[in-house]
């Protein structure tokens, strides 16, 4: 499908075709880079550096190896790269560069090698703007992308659309069907505005986005028996009800110490255990890197990294400093999870060797470079920093982390956020950023990175801004020059969202209007007092619509063909919930009883041919009773209902 | 798509016509052979037996030479022995290739299910499908009545560890997801509609139709979900489920299997691939002995040895069994009794990769195999060590599916199954 409707854009869509045409001076990360990575890096990057030459960043190129200079800019002839790549001297295996890519080297060259500028700074420069200001520079950026490449925006949503994308963003569940009646009915003209005001208020906001975070670490978690994560999730989701800023929360996260019972957030240590459930320095530096600073840091764990500027002690360095901690269990040899650091509680009168500064050792297992090495704990590029042994050894590197200067984590989080709102981020994956993967809107990455650290890492504000701006309010409908995913890209209509397990849950009991569903119960199992009481229906029902180690990628369908039989024919998607019995005291007639269940399910009116075709089909019925449980069926196990649309 | 590769049945049908020759791998032409000798006229399908928790191998069919705990047994084959709990898989050892040097280096439960399925290790980054989404989407039909791929469970036995491993496609996609069966005798779950099928009909005809007119929403994600629905419903009104349906079987079949859970599931698996299934993966679990495994073994292998073999015995009477690969599996053996072991003094119960034993049979394979030797204690592979990806390509080539056919990832990555490196064991064809 995905492949068919590329070659339905590439016919209808000359837009970007012509855009690509236009003459272009070629970077060394949008172009150059990739070539390099395909044929020059094995043994020019991060693993070798055969004759001192290392290709992977523009001032390395620029510096040359034992030859001399590599590159002179403006000079092809003159420089070493290209004469041995044109002479086919370079590289020495049978995986020759074409000639289209020793064209783009060379052009690259001539146009004076340069790499991609960034025009805006991601560093807070004032104080934050208005939610509607930055609205409009959203726009502006989204606009000018998609009118340089011709592809034409899909209008706004109706009411309808806007009101059960942003329930389902911002509070994680649709509509009830009350509150839906009064959006649909509302004549205000700043309603939107004052909905999305409404979401972020409700308690629900805290817990869909706490819930959305803490998913992010404990399913990637190997760790065979992770803690309940329920904790961690009330702790986050107060955490931004209350509104904290981003940057706290992180710090309290990251430095987070004694039992869990009394700091939740200690569990993202469990979630970032080795396998037994040990904290693990080296999977935390990984994660760190993967989730708050968007890199895939974990790649320089054996050597420095193959094609990104990422060295073993980048990857060390941030590991050096979690090498302290422990399960508080283990320690103190009590029942109680939580997370202890070694000099830290020092008890009176007792002597404890004080290290100076923090630092990690490279293990000696044969599988990492420099096994046995002592690294000194080190923000990733920059100096070794010595942490203070009687305070948490975490505290300098959250400091550095969440500091507003710090554009790595302010990106990272903002890509995170967006990508929450619109399916993708603005570099793909969330996880990878570098030279080697430019972002698609790089000014209004930087723009948005810089506003939320103007705001004090303020979530609520981010949310406004983005909710408020036109590329969000659009239509997930194409337009003709729209159809294809490369405008998804673009933001040039909503792509649709396949609803999370709780989303789905959630989603389920709003519209069944029910407080929760429970699996039907096996009349032979007889309950063991003995064994703890089961979890709750919607982790039971989390864990059949998602597998251990599945992450939650919102473009793709995951389901199968078991989940849509339960769908289909458990009774509790059956029996119409407490809606059937609300609409068939109150409806007065079965298209009036359509429309309610409409509203209920879908959060919409049905379209007049929906309608007659509804209402033919209630007629056929043996009773309305059944009828209605029939519509709301078909309406539950429609792919509207499962997507975000 | 970067390069177009041609579907292995294709180069199947070509090679038989005679239009290719050789295979740029050149190990096409034993399974052309076959197809030339109108042997392999059937499709392919595999039953992997999967026995969740660690196969000790000391109590199976390798008993290490210096300290046995239970007497051997003589096979088929003079000279390989087996544990004396499996006398009757003993007779039928001429059928089996043994794999005694499997060395795997992963011995933690999950992840090293996650690796002797998909060849990897989990690396929280990318996600590789198992063998059996790579033989749902190779040997099955696009059109299927039937799922390509059926997860059976048949319970745990001693000390369970986990729920089945769930075989998640990744980037073959959810066609290919395997459909869990959590009880045998009771088939898929959630199969019988809620109201009668009159009924059921109509509303779906309704739903159908209300997809159709959402046609200016098409998105991946949409039709993924209606292929979904799709296939169920053609799952649940076809005519093919009865195969689901062990009570279908004379009263004397059903016998044969026994009365567990496992035999049910076997002469289910059997049942499924007469049918066209392509691949079953029959789950048992509960082989995660640390209180030591004699005891236990012995007691499994009281069902274990009579059905496999049942198993066996009936796919060769019903002229399946050189079309259909039965593989022996776990996620990894168990310690040999090493005195530093610790705690796990008992001979069998700590998790063990470094040496331990699998076994393959039908479909091609060379039985009366012995492939790898372990040392004396059966601490060492002192010939012919086989890696996770080894083994799956092995299976692989016995199904005649391509492991290094290329796919491409939701990002646009191409992969392939296995790695460059990955080798089929020569030995066992």
């Amino acid at each position: 499908m995905p492949r068919l409707l590329t070659a339905l854009f590439l016919v209808t869509a000359p837009g970007l075709a012509a855009a690509a045409d236009a003459p272009k001076v070629p970077t060394f990360e949008g172009d150059v880079l990739p070539v390099l990575n395909a044929h020059c890096l094995q043994c020019h990057g991060g693993v070798h550096q055969r004759n001192g030459l290392d290709l992977r960043t523009l001032p390395a190129v620029l510096k040359g190896g034992q030859s001399g200079e590599a590159v002179v800019p403006g000079k092809p002839d003159d420089s070493l790269l290209w004469k041995k790549l044109a002479a086919d001297e370079m590289p020495k295996t049978d995986n020759k560069v074409s000639d289209a890519n020793k064209k783009l080297i060379r052009e690259w060259i001539a146009g004076g090698a340069k790499g991609v500028e960034r025009k805006a700074d991601a560093v807070a420069a004032g104080p934050a703007r208005t939610p509607a200001e930055v609205a409009r520079l959203i726009d502006r950026e989204v606009g000018s992308r998609l009118a340089a490449a011709k592809v034409p925006a899909s209008p706004r949503a109706d009411d309808a659309e806007f009101l059960r994308r942003a329930s389902l963003d911002i509070a994680g569940r649709p509509p009830t069907a009350g509150r839906a009646a009064a959006f649909l009915d509302s004549k205000d003209p700043d309603k939107r505005a004052k909905l999305v005001d409404e979401l972020l208020a409700s308690p629900d906001y805290g817990r869909h986005l706490g819930e959305r975070w803490v998913n992010v670490f404990y399913l990637a978690t190997v760790n065979q028996r992770p803690h309940d994560p329920e904790p961690f999730k009330a702790w986050l989701a107060k955490a931004l009800n209350d509104g904290r800023g981003w940057d706290a929360v992180t710090r309290d996260v990251l430095t987070a110490t004694g039992p869990v019972a009394d700091a939740p957030q200690g569990l993202f240590f469990y979630y970032n255990g080795d396998m037994n459930g040990q904290f693990a320095p080296k999977i935390l530096a990984g994660n760190i890197g993967q989730v708050y600073l968007g890199v895939q840091l974990q790649c320089a764990e054996c050597h420095d990294h193959p094609f990104a500027d990422w060295k073993q002690a980048d990857f060390w360095g941030v590991a050096a400093y979690f090498g302290q901690l422990s399960r508080m269990e283990r320690v103190e040899n009590k029942n109680t999870p939580g997370v202890s650091e070694r000099h830290l509680d020092v008890k009176p009168g007792k002597k404890v060797d004080v290290p100076k500064g923090i630092g990690i050792s490279i293990p000696n297992d044969g599988e990492a470079r420099n096994g046995g090495k002592k690294v000194p704990a080190a923000v990733p590029g920059g100096a070794p920093v010595a942490g203070d042994p009687a305070k948490s050894h975490r505290t300098p590197f959250a400091d550095w982390l969440t500091a507003r200067d710090n554009r790595t984590f302010a990106r990272a989080a903002v890509n995170r956020f967006w990508a929450h709102f619109f399916g993708r981020g603005f570099v793909n994956p969330l996880n990878d950023f570098g030279d080697h993967n430019a972002p698609s809107h790089p000014d209004l990455l930087d723009a948005l990175a810089g506003e939320f650290a103007a705001s004090g890492f303020d979530v609520r504000h981010l949310v406004r801004c983005v909710c408020l701006s036109d590329a969000y309010g659009r239509t997930g409908r194409a337009v003709p020059g729209n159809e294809g995913p490369e405008a998804e890209a673009l933001f040039a209509r909503m792509a649709p969202k396949v609803l999370t397990p709780e989303q789905l849950y959630d989603a389920l009991c709003t519209a069944l209007e029910v407080d929760e569903i429970a699996p039907p119960a096996d009349p032979k199992k007889k309950p063991n007092p003995k064994l703890p009481p089961p979890p709750p229906p919607r982790t039971v029902f989390a864990a059949f619509f998602r597998g251990p180690g599945e992450a939650d990628e919102p473009a793709e369908m995951k389901l199968g063909v078991p989940h849509a039989l339960r769908l289909m024919n458990e009774a509790n998607f059956n029996t119409g919930g407490k809606v059937v019995d609300r609409v068939l005291a109150a409806a007065k007639s079965p298209a009036d009883a359509v429309d309610a269940l409409f509203l209920a399910v879908l959060s919409r009116a049905p379209a007049a041919e929906e309608r007659a075709k509804f209402v033919a089909f209630v007629g056929k019925q043996k009773s309305p009773r059944d009828a209605f449980c029939r519509v709301v069926w078909v309406l539950l196990n429609s792919s509207e209902f499962m997507l975000n649309n | 798509m970067p390069r177009p590769s041609v579907l292995r049945r294709d180069l199947l049908k070509l090679a038989a016509a005679g239009v290719v020759g050789t295979s740029p791998s050149g190990w096409l032409l034993p399974r052309v052979a076959h197809a030339a000798e109108g042997r392999a006229t059937r499709p392919r399908a595999c039953v992997m037996l999967h026995m969740q928790g660690g196969v000790s191998q000391h109590h199976t069919f390798t008993v290490p030479e210096y300290k046995a705990e239970n007497a051997q047994v003589d096979t088929a084959v003079p000279g390989v022995k087996f544990c004396e709990y499996f006398p009757k898989l003993a007779a039928r050892m001429s059928d089996l290739c043994l794999v005694r040097g499997m060395s795997t280096g992963n011995s933690v439960h999950e992840r090293a299910r996650v690796l002797m399925h998909t060849g990897y290790n989990p690396n929280g980054t990318v996600a590789y499908p198992s063998v059996g989404n790579v033989a749902s989407c190779e040997l099955g039909a696009a059109d299927a009545e039937l799922p390509n791929f059926v997860s059976v469970y048949a319970g745990a036995d001693g000390l369970g560890s986990g729920p089945p491993h769930r075989n998640p496609p990744a980037y073959l996609g959810p066609r290919h997801a395997p459909v869990p069966v959590s009880d045998p005798a009771k088939g898929i779950e959630n199969l019988r509609t809620a109201v009668a099928a009159a009924e059921f009909d109509e509303a779906a005809d309704l739903l159908a139709g209300f997809e159709a007119g959402r046609a200016g929403r098409a998105s991946a994600a949409a039709a993924a979900h209606q292929a979904n629905y799709r296939k169920a419903l053609q799952l649940l009104r076809s005519d093919k489920m009865r195969a689901f349906d062990l009570d279908a079987e004379p009263a004397r079949t059903r016998d044969g299997y026994g009365k567990t859970q496992f035999g049910k599931s076997l002469l289910l698996a059997r049942r499924l691939v007469e049918a066209g299934v392509p691949f079953v993966e029959v789950t048992l679990d509960g082989w995660d002995d640390h209180g030591g495994a004699a005891k236990n073994i012995r007691r499994r292998a009281e069902y274990l040895d009579p059905t496999i073999s049942r198993l066996l015995d009936d796919l060769k009477a019903r002229g399946l069994f050189d079309t259909t690969l039965v593989v022996f599996m776990s996620e990894f053996g168990r310690t040999p009794q090493l005195a530093d072991s610790g705690y796990n003094q008992t001979l069998g119960a700590g998790h063990y990769a470094k040496a331990w034993t699998t076994w393959l049979a039908g479909c091609g394979v060379r039985g009366g195999t012995v492939v790898g030797k372990v040392d004396a204690k059966g601490g060492e592979v002192t010939d012919r060590p086989v890696s996770a990806q080894d083994f799956l390509a092995t299976m692989c080539r016995a199904l005649g599916v391509d492991y290094h056919k290329e796919y491409v990832s939701r990002e646009g990555r191409p992969m392939t199954f296995l790695g460059r490196d990955a080798k089929p064991v020569a030995e066992a064809f």
